[in-house]
C-alpha cells in the first residue's frame, strides 16, 4: 500500500468523493446589524466555479465588492463536506484576504486587510460573525 | 480634507487617527515559542516565531508518528495589527509549499492565545480533501 506523504498526523486518511460546498452556499448576514465592516457575504456556484460576493458597510448604501473566486476546505483530509473557504480581493489601494469557517451554524469570517496606498493606515486583522438567511 | 479610499465604513478614518508608522508594526508581540493548547494534537504541535531584520520568521512543527515533523522556516508574507490605527503586530499570514501539499497559515493573537488557521491543499493526486483546521497556542 502506498504511504501518503504528510506533514502532520491528521493527513493520513483519504476521502472517497470531492468536497461538496453546499453547506456554505447561500447568503450570510452579519449578526451585528450596525457593523462598519462586512454586512453580507454571498457564496454561490457560477459556471462551474464557486464565487464569493461581499457587501461592505457604506454610506448611503452598502458597498458591493463584486465577485471573486472562493476555495473550499473540508474539516479534515477524509471529509467531503466543506466547512471553510478562503478568498482574496484586490482593490488596488488595498487588498484583503478572507477566511471563513462555520462553527455551530455561525459563519466566522476573518479579514486580513492590507493597505497599499500611502494613507498610513495599518494593515489589520478583524473578525465578524454571520448567520444564514434565505434572502 | 483628503478622502481616503475604502470599501467598508470602518476603513474611513481621519488622518489624525492614523499613526505615523505606516505599515511598520512592532513585531515583538508575536515572537517566542507557541505551543498547542492541546498536547495530543495531530496537527501543529508548536510554532516558533522570531524577528530577523524587518522580517517575521515562522517555524512550524507538526505531529508525527515517531518524531515531530519539522516544517522548516518561512518568512511571514504579511503582518497585521488588530486595528487600522494599531502599531502592534497581532497577526500574520505565511505559506508553506511542500512537494505534495501547500499550507496557508493565517494567525492572529487574541487574549494571550495565538489562533492559527491552516488551509491545506493537496497537489499529489491523492484522494485527500483540501482541509481547514484551527488550533490554539500559548506562549
Amino acid at each position: 500500500m502506498e504511504t501518503l506523504k504528510c506533514m502532520r498526523l491528521d493527513e493520513r486518511m483519504e476521502a472517497n468523493e470531492l468536497v461538496a460546498p453546499e453547506p456554505l452556499l447561500g447568503t450570510w448576514l452579519n449578526t451585528n446589524s450596525a457593523t462598519q465592516g462586512v454586512t453580507r457575504a454571498v457564496l454561490f456556484a457560477k459556471d462551474g466555479q464557486f464565487k464569493l460576493q461581499i457587501f461592505g458597510a457604506g454610506h448611503p448604501g452598502p458597498c458591493d465588492w463584486g465577485e471573486t473566486s472562493a476555495s473550499f476546505f473540508a474539516t479534515d483530509a477524509s471529509s467531503t463536506e466543506a466547512m471553510a473557504f478562503s478568498a482574496f480581493y484586490d482593490f488596488g489601494f488595498m487588498d484583503t484576504r478572507l477566511q471563513g469557517h462555520v462553527r455551530q451554524g455561525v459563519l466566522i469570517i476573518a479579514k486580513f486587510d492590507r493597505f497599499k496606498d500611502t494613507s498610513g493606515r495599518s494593515n489589520y486583522f478583524s473578525k465578524e460573525f454571520f448567520y444564514r438567511t434565505d434572502q | 480634507m483628503e478622502t481616503l479610499q475604502c470599501v467598508k465604513a470602518e476603513d474611513l478614518v481621519e488622518r489624525s487617527d492614523i499613526g505615523q508608522h505606516g505599515d511598520r508594526l512592532l513585531l515583538d508581540s508575536l515572537t517566542g515559542i507557541w505551543r498547542n493548547t492541546n498536547s495530543k494534537t495531530r496537527g501543529i504541535v508548536k510554532v516558533e516565531i522570531a524577528v530577523r531584520g524587518s522580517s517575521l520568521i515562522v517555524h512550524a512543527v507538526g505531529a508525527g508518528e515517531v518524531d515531530l515533523s519539522d516544517w522548516g522556516e518561512v518568512e511571514a508574507e504579511h503582518i497585521f495589527g488588530n486595528s487600522i490605527s494599531s502599531h502592534v503586530a497581532a497577526g500574520f499570514t505565511a505559506q508553506y509549499d511542500f512537494d505534495f501539499s501547500q499550507v496557508h497559515l493565517q494567525a492572529n493573537w487574541n487574549q494571550g492565545l495565538l489562533v492559527v488557521a491552516s488551509f491545506t491543499s493537496f497537489k499529489d493526486g491523492s484522494n485527500r480533501s483540501n482541509y481547514f483546521s484551527r488550533e490554539f497556542f500559548h506562549r
